[in-house]
């Protein structure tokens, strides 16, 4: 009766559910949730096996939001038959990611803090790359546009300098 | 100039978002040498703090070198940026995947300044200098993500930008102890388009060789010049002196070759230099003196690191010798922008000069 997630499970619809800090709750498939190492490591510290609709043992999840959530378990389900699920540089970003990473800001922000939680490499990868794409070819007046922040008001010679000479 | 104003004006902003489908690769993009000047603000801002970086994994944390750093809220006002969903604002043209505009700017809809350090840095590692530089002035905690010095991110255009030579020299990057840095000076090293065509820069781009061609003098000059603030190159002459060789800096029009055997620099209006052979200062070609002003001034060892300083603000320039100050070489220097530069005479001979930055003072 060891759990074990190589054991494939008999029952009908093996996934684990995790629930949000506002109570959301979303199931994942014990396949989409490989590439999640914090959930794989949580999983096999703490012993669960995969139950029906997740009813046994859910998993609370801490900083993430419910949509954010859902759309990290999105996917995970669409790519968790990956062959390489930790590879490092993902260079292709496919048009399924492409449409997938269409989201607003903050949507976006999230997906990257909750990716970068959660430690799925792949998706923290490229979403941190379509954010690089938006900072591309930007002065720092569209960029505050963009992301928000307040201008650095005082000036000193000193780091005038130092940013010219960065340059 | 770059200008910074409290309160943003309602502007229409459309904003295109490329989502390559290829690889989107780090780009080695040539720098394109930017002599204008640009007044930046400050990276370093004294508005103070409430709520610290979040950051998951603060493995890139460095302890900042002494320039005071604090962490900030964004918004300016110490309201918290307001997360919750807002409506699109009015009279948008929405691209579609229109980042949200802001209304006003004390209250960004969106801000992702506060994303956590970790995943700031892998954004930034994807971002070319150019657009580091954006970056750094957007908002506090990007810019002290930015401004630490020995990050991911700096580190990664080291190794892109400098030749491997360079970086596996021990002593040559002796001073600079930050990969930020070493970055820098690489951008304030000798120019291989600025150069005598009987000089040629070695592989490690910092040190130039001149070639043994009969009677002629040759220079060269950094690749870029300073015309504001207190700048220190550290210059060290590899081989031998020969008869004249000199060390100073000239504007953008002085000689860098000429016939015979003559100090080059120092020899017009343009340059001011320092003759190592006999510690005799020349500009216009007048010779001012000796330098340092004592009896019997040391002969220049071959391998000993001299420090050139250039004061634009109050217009001298003065040498240190292994950290030994010489005195004040030149004063009332005009403001103009000024490169390092050196002339030599000597076959094979060679010179080394690494930008060090504003020189400690006391």
């Amino acid at each position: 009766m060891t759990p074990s997630l190589k054991k494939s499970p008999k029952i009908e619809n093996p996934c684990f559910k995790l629930i949000t800090e506002d109570k959301e709750e979303v199931l994942i498939s014990e396949l989409a949730m490989k590439h999640s190492k914090f959930l794989t490591d949580l999983v096999s510290n703490f012993g669960f096996s995969p139950s029906e609709n997740g009813e046994k043992n859910p998993i609370q999840i801490q900083k993430v939001t419910g949509p954010t959530l859902k759309l990290i378990v999105k996917w995970c389900e669409h790519h968790k038959n990956d062959p390489k699920i930790r590879e490092m540089d993902y260079c292709t970003i496919t048009e399924w990611d492409q449409q997938f990473l269409q989201l607003g800001n903050k949507a976006m922000f999230d997906l990257v803090g909750a990716s970068n939680f959660l430690d799925v490499r792949i998706l923290f990868t490229i979403s941190t790359k379509t954010i690089a794409t938006w900072i591309k070819g930007k002065n720092p007046e569209q960029l505050r546009a963009i992301f928000g922040g307040t201008a650095p008001s005082e000036k000193s010679e000193n780091m005038q300098k130092r940013k010219r000479k960065i340059e | 100039m770059v200008l910074f104003f409290e309160t943003f004006f309602e502007c229409s902003f459309i904003i295109q978002v490329f989502l390559t489908e290829c690889s989107l690769i780090r780009e080695k993009q040539v720098m394109t040498e930017n002599n204008e000047e640009t007044i930046v603000p400050d990276e370093q801002c004294n508005l103070t703090s409430s709520t610290p970086m979040k950051s998951s994994d603060l493995e890139n944390v460095e302890s900042p070198i002494e320039r005071k750093i604090s962490i900030v809220e964004c918004d300016g006002e110490g309201n918290p940026p307001i997360e919750s969903s807002e409506e699109t604002p009015p009279d948008l043209t929405p691209h579609s995947v229109a980042p949200r505009r802001r209304r006003s700017p004390r209250r960004p809809e969106v801000s992702a300044s506060r994303l956590p350090l970790k995943v700031l840095n892998q954004i930034f590692q994807y971002l070319s200098l150019k657009d580091l530089r954006s970056a750094m002035l957007t908002c506090h905690s990007w810019n002290n993500a930015l401004s630490m010095e020995d990050s991911d991110i700096w580190q990664q255009l080291l190794v892109q930008k400098l030749p491997e030579a360079a970086l596996s020299d021990p002593f040559l990057f002796v001073e600079l102890r930050s990969a930020r840095k070493k970055l820098r000076a690489w951008y304030f090293a000798w120019n291989t388009n600025d150069i005598s065509r009987n000089n040629y820069i070695r592989t490690n781009g910092f040190t130039v060789h001149r070639q043994p061609v009969a009677q002629s003098t040759d220079g060269v000059r950094g690749k870029r010049g300073v015309s504001q603030g207190v700048h220190a190159f550290d210059i060290t002459w590899d081989g031998p002196l020969g008869t004249v060789a000199v060390v100073g800096f000239a504007t953008k029009h002085a000689a860098l070759h000429c016939v015979g055997y003559i100090a080059l620099l120092g020899s017009d209006d343009q340059s001011w230099g320092w003759n190592l052979v006999d510690n005799v200062l020349m500009h216009n070609g007048v010779q001012l003196g000796v330098y340092p002003k004592m009896n019997n001034p040391p002969k220049y060892e071959v391998g000993e690191k001299i420090r050139l300083v250039i004061d634009c603000d109050m217009h001298v320039a003065y040498f240190e010798r292994n950290s030994e100050f010489l005195g004040i070489a030149f004063s009332h220097i005009p403001p103009l922008r000024l490169f390092p530069a050196v002339c030599a005479v000597y076959g094979n001979t060679e010179v080394t000069m690494v930008y060090v930055g504003s020189p400690q003072m006391g």
